[in-house]
């Protein structure tokens, strides 16, 4: 290390140890104990007294009567031990209190009460103490139980009367409980539950009770025992739980996909709910880091991707009209690593909260000491389960689509639906196994202690050289998390292909063109990913060059919405629900597509970069695009899978409320992040409320448009009408077989004919 | 303002006025991305909009020659001249928005060597707080002290700069990533640890007064904290 950074990094340590007493906003303790400005922050999210971690080694203890008698007043006396040892007449530690109920007062010069507060702590005076003592005036009722909320810190008085330092200190804190003397006794519960806790015991409370009801039900009408109830949903579930069809593992996916969509929009809608206003204390900040960290995880890999993949499974092989994939029990495996991996990603709420790194992981923090909740540990496993998920299935597409089409599906007459998935999965393919190494060597780095991201320079500020490198793992992730969003929005446009023609009772304007587009972006997408990298001080030469990539991929997508509209002019359109859903697909991307064009451009992402800007950008392109695209798939492809038709007035209404509330609730947002608001911050600058109640007011509605959706799903299945082999006139050889399609797929392998051979 | 005059025009000085030392008013980069959005957008609405109006399927159309049937490749439409006019079109314009791009770049990457600024600010960021110093032997002018009169110091979460001068930052961070952003003026820089990162500001270009630091780079539980002030003030 030369003597210049040596230099800065002296200045900058003293700078921080000079100041790290004045207003902390995380409620850092200080020489003269936790002021009423700093107590809402200790309340809601604890102490980060003289650092983020407690320590085991410091005991608190409260010395206390064993119960209480209404109105009188006791000393109590607070005590901690361990940490740095003592130092006579030198600070030596501070601490906290707050009772639940009844009154604390300061008996001494050592603890005092702020201002309109509850709680005592240390003062000037009192931190050259290990040991305060104070009087608690006991409430009212005596036949409740009392709880005392305390922190201890221990420290070594490496600070100069005025100062503070905090390096060497150590802090923990306790909870006691004093019952009154007519206070019925408790049993000991196991901790508040946290708020995600509480959703998912109350989620299983539900899914157990219906199925107790169902059970039940079953039971009394049927006359049947338990045994044979359960017997006769085994014959349903079985062939589910073992079989290889592409078409059982294609509905598999979509519905576990959806249902993973669900899991975390209610997670967007927490965040949401955070929002609804500035300082809200509806999820402690823990909390609402895990809470975006899971829903941005869940959305990407396990709904945007099953959904992806769960149409390809039903539609490549009959597309391309073949019997199955190439390899059925493989297919089965990649599929049933999914929700496995999944579980895992979200058992972190289990063992004390889930991953809180965003959906990013960017190290060092992914590797620091303040991320060590085992969620993490849990995020980044889940998700290596995840990866080879994903690597399996692309083996799998690509030798389906280049060994198995039927006579007369050359490459040139793919449908373009099985065009988009052929270039999707061999982004997958080259991009996938590079985030799954660089997992690994994250998971190294947080359970062995290797270095390769940690930066740990700056964790050893005085001695090592041995610096390693936390940009290094925004490389590996980048080039694998931008091929990875057009691994997600490409097989949307090769569905808006399939409808948009469709409904226009048109052949695609350019197909030739719409082939080279999809490819044109497959190739780009692996030399555009430094656009995420504009701040990091990166070479400008390299900034440079992705800046061009960048604005580059708009002309091949261009080519896409200008060949839809082609295809739409001249022919006779067709307004039902698949065809809305897709132009309304069509406006919603345009707009994704122009503000990604404004954040390729570096002097304005440097202005928008990390703020709402970039949020309001990928809502609109992956929910705007690729969700909405896929909507409109189910309402094209279900009477395929079922033989019934959906529900066209519940299918236009879910339309109409998704298309408003979806701008309403993300459109602003392009305003609240010009304004200023980075993304991922649990509270905002108090001007944006209004802003923000409107955006989450409308993203309720939007969430709960969603119903419409499930409850079309259900009630066309039983009472829509009966579809027949082709009712929307496709062409593709997926309609030439009946609906549903029998066992094989095809009684008789098809050959695809050109319109040209019948004239 | 009203909420609805939020929507439509967003409030940030530094977004459309004289935005990184680039030509102010409509030939500025925010105004051209603008300009060439609303044409773009304004294209594909109007076409689809004119498409479903014009070409809506009647009860009794005929079928149309190249109509699709069940087990058939198309007839292939399709016109070569007017698919490479919107190839080459967007490719225009695409050139075009990277050229206007340049030219605040030029401007924002000639990060003045220490010797040529008015003050060099050591920043160091951790978790949660901003801290600054100035140079060495910067003489910090007497009527520096509105963090003091705000109940701030002046380093801590808190920073007085004088204006009309050229102010360099060098950033480091102590732990994990963070990110330097002055909300009102644009600049935004990461805090790496190990990697001395730098952004500067020419503080005649911003009127004097109060400008917020937010940390954009998550880096923990309070993130969302780890705010300061800038003050620029006339040195007296």
């Amino acid at each position: 290390m030369n003597r210049r950074t040596l230099k800065i990094l002296s200045v900058g340590f003293l700078v921080s140890i000079l100041f790290a007493v004045s207003a902390f906003p995380t409620a850092n303790t200080q020489p003269t104990g936790i002021d009423s400005g700093l107590t809402d922050m200790v309340e809601a999210n604890g102490c980060s007294c003289h650092g983020t971690e407690p320590s085991s080694g410091v005991g608190i203890s409260l010395s206390m009567p064993d119960n209480f008698t209404a109105g009188m007043t006791y000393t109590l006396t607070l005590n901690i031990s361990g940490g740095p040892s003592p130092i006579e007449g030198g600070n030596q530690g501070g601490f906290f209190i707050m009772a639940s109920s009844g009154t604390l007062n300061s008996i001494d010069d050592n603890v005092w009460k702020p201002e309109g507060r509850t709680h005592l702590t240390h003062n000037e005076d009192g931190n050259n103490n290990r040991e305060w003592s104070f009087n608690w005036t006991a409430p009212e009722s005596d036949s409740i139980v009392v709880t005392f909320k305390t922190y201890g810190n221990s420290v070594n008085n490496n600070a100069d009367g005025s100062g503070g330092g905090t390096s060497g200190d150590n802090w923990n804190s306790a909870s006691f409980t004093l019952s009154g003397i007519n206070a019925a006794v408790v049993v000991d519960d196991h901790g508040e539950l946290s708020t995600p806790q509480k959703l998912i015991y109350g989620f299983t409370i539900i899914a157990v009770t219906l199925g107790v009801v169902l059970i039940g039900n079953r039971m009394v009408t049927k006359e049947q025992s338990f045994e044979e109830v359960l017997k006769d949903y085994w014959k349903y579930i079985y062939p589910w739980l073992t079989s290889t069809d592409h078409k059982y593992i294609g509905i598999l996916y979509i519905v576990t996909g959806f249902a993973w969509f669900f899991i975390a929009g209610v997670l967007g809608l927490m965040i949401r709910l955070q929002l609804f206003e500035a300082d809200n204390d509806f999820l402690t900040y823990q909390e609402y880091n895990s809470t975006f960290t899971m829903h941005g995880t869940t959305m990407i890999f396990m709904a945007a991707m099953p959904i992806i993949f769960g149409f390809a499974n039903y539609l490549i092989p009959l597309q391309i009209g073949c019997r199955d994939m190439a390899f059925p029990r493989l297919n089965a495996m990649s599929y049933w690593l999914l929700p496995t991996g999944g579980i895992v990603i979200y058992m972190g709420y289990f063992t004390g909260g889930a991953g809180d790194v965003g959906w990013t992981g960017y190290v060092p923090y992914a590797t620091s000491e303040a991320s060590t909740v085992p969620g993490t540990d849990f995020w980044v496993a889940g998700q290596i389960m995840l990866g080879a998920s994903s690597t399996l299935t692309a083996i799998n597409f690509v030798t389906t689509i280049l060994r198995m089409r039927a006579p007369g599906v050359t490459l040139m007459r793919m449908p373009l639906f099985t065009w988009s998935i052929f270039v999707t999965v061999c982004l997958l393919l080259l991009a996938i196994p590079v985030f799954a190494i660089a997992l690994i060597l994250l998971l190294a780095d947080r359970t062995f202690g290797t270095l390769y991201f940690s930066g740990s320079c700056a964790g050893d500020l005085m001695g090592t050289t041995a610096c390693s490198d936390p940009i290094l793992w925004q490389h590996l992730f980048w080039y694998f998390g931008h091929p990875e969003v057009y691994i997600v929005i490409l097989p949307a446009f090769g569905v808006l292909s399939e409808i948009i023609s469709t409904f226009s009772r048109r052949p695609i304007f350019g197909y030739t063109s719409m082939v080279y587009a999809l490819t044109t972006i497959g190739v780009i997408s692996f030399v555009v990913y430094g656009h995420h990298m504009f701040t990091t001080g990166a070479d400008p030469l390299f900034r440079f060059v992705v800046m061009l990539t960048t604005m580059l991929v708009a002309v091949p997508t261009g080519i896409k919405i200008f060949n839809w509209l082609a295809t739409m002019t001249g022919g006779s359109i067709v307004t039902k629900t698949p065809m809305i859903f897709a132009l309304g697909t069509v406006i919603t991307f345009t707009i994704g597509g122009i503000t990604g064009i404004i954040l390729a451009s570096i002097p304005l992402d440097i202005a928008f970069h990390d703020t709402y800007f970039v949020v309001a950008h990928f809502h609109y392109v992956l929910v705007g695009g690729t969700i909405f695209a896929f909507l409109g798939g189910v309402y094209y492809w279900f009477p395929k899978m079922t033989g019934k038709m959906m529900n066209e007035t519940l299918g236009l209404v879910h339309f109409a409320f998704s298309f408003i509330f979806f701008n309403a609730a993300f459109y602003p947002m392009h305003n609240v992040g010009i304004s200023g608001m980075p993304r991922r911050y649990a509270t905002y600058d108090p001007a944006l409320t209004e802003m923000n109640q409107f955006i989450s007011v409308a993203a309720f509605i939007f969430g709960f448009a969603q119903l419409i959706f499930v409850y079309n799903v259900i009630y066309s299945y039983k009472y829509g009408e009966e579809a027949g082999d082709d009712p929307w006139d496709g062409w593709s050889l997926e309609w030439t077989t009946s609906s549903p399609p029998p066992h094989n797929s095809f009684t008789e392998i098809p050959t695809l004919k050109s319109a040209e051979e019948t004239e | 303002m009203s909420l609805l005059e939020d929507i439509i025009f967003s409030d940030n000085p530094s977004i459309w006025h004289d935005f990184g030392g680039t030509s102010p008013g409509y030939a500025g980069i925010t105004w051209q991305m603008m300009i060439w959005s609303i044409i773009t957008g304004l294209l594909v609405f109007v076409w689809m909009a004119y498409n479903l109006i014009m070409f809506k399927h009647k009860e009794g159309d005929p079928e149309h020659k190249d109509g699709l049937k069940a087990g058939f490749f198309p007839h292939e439409r399709g016109d070569p001249k007017i698919e490479i006019t919107w190839t080459v079109a967007p490719l225009i314009l695409v050139i075009w928005l990277t050229y206007i791009s340049l030219a605040p770049l030029d401007y924002l990457w000639d990060v003045p060597d220490e010797d040529e600024t008015g003050l060099v600010v050591e920043v160091v960021a951790g978790q949660w707080y901003w801290s600054f110093s100035y140079e060495d032997d910067y003489e910090v002018p007497a009527n520096f002290n509105s963090c003091a009169e705000n109940g701030e110091v002046n380093g801590f979460n808190c920073f007085e700069i004088p204006h009309d001068s050229i102010v360099r930052f060098n950033i480091n961070a102590l732990d994990v990533l963070h990110a330097f952003y002055i909300v009102e003026i644009g600049v935004k820089q990461d805090a790496v640890p190990g990697i001395e990162t730098l952004a500067w500001i020419d503080t005649s270009d911003v009127s004097p007064g109060e400008y917020n630091i937010y940390c954009t780079e998550y880096c923990g539980n309070s993130h969302s904290q780890m705010l300061a002030t800038l003050y620029i003030t006339v040195a007296e």
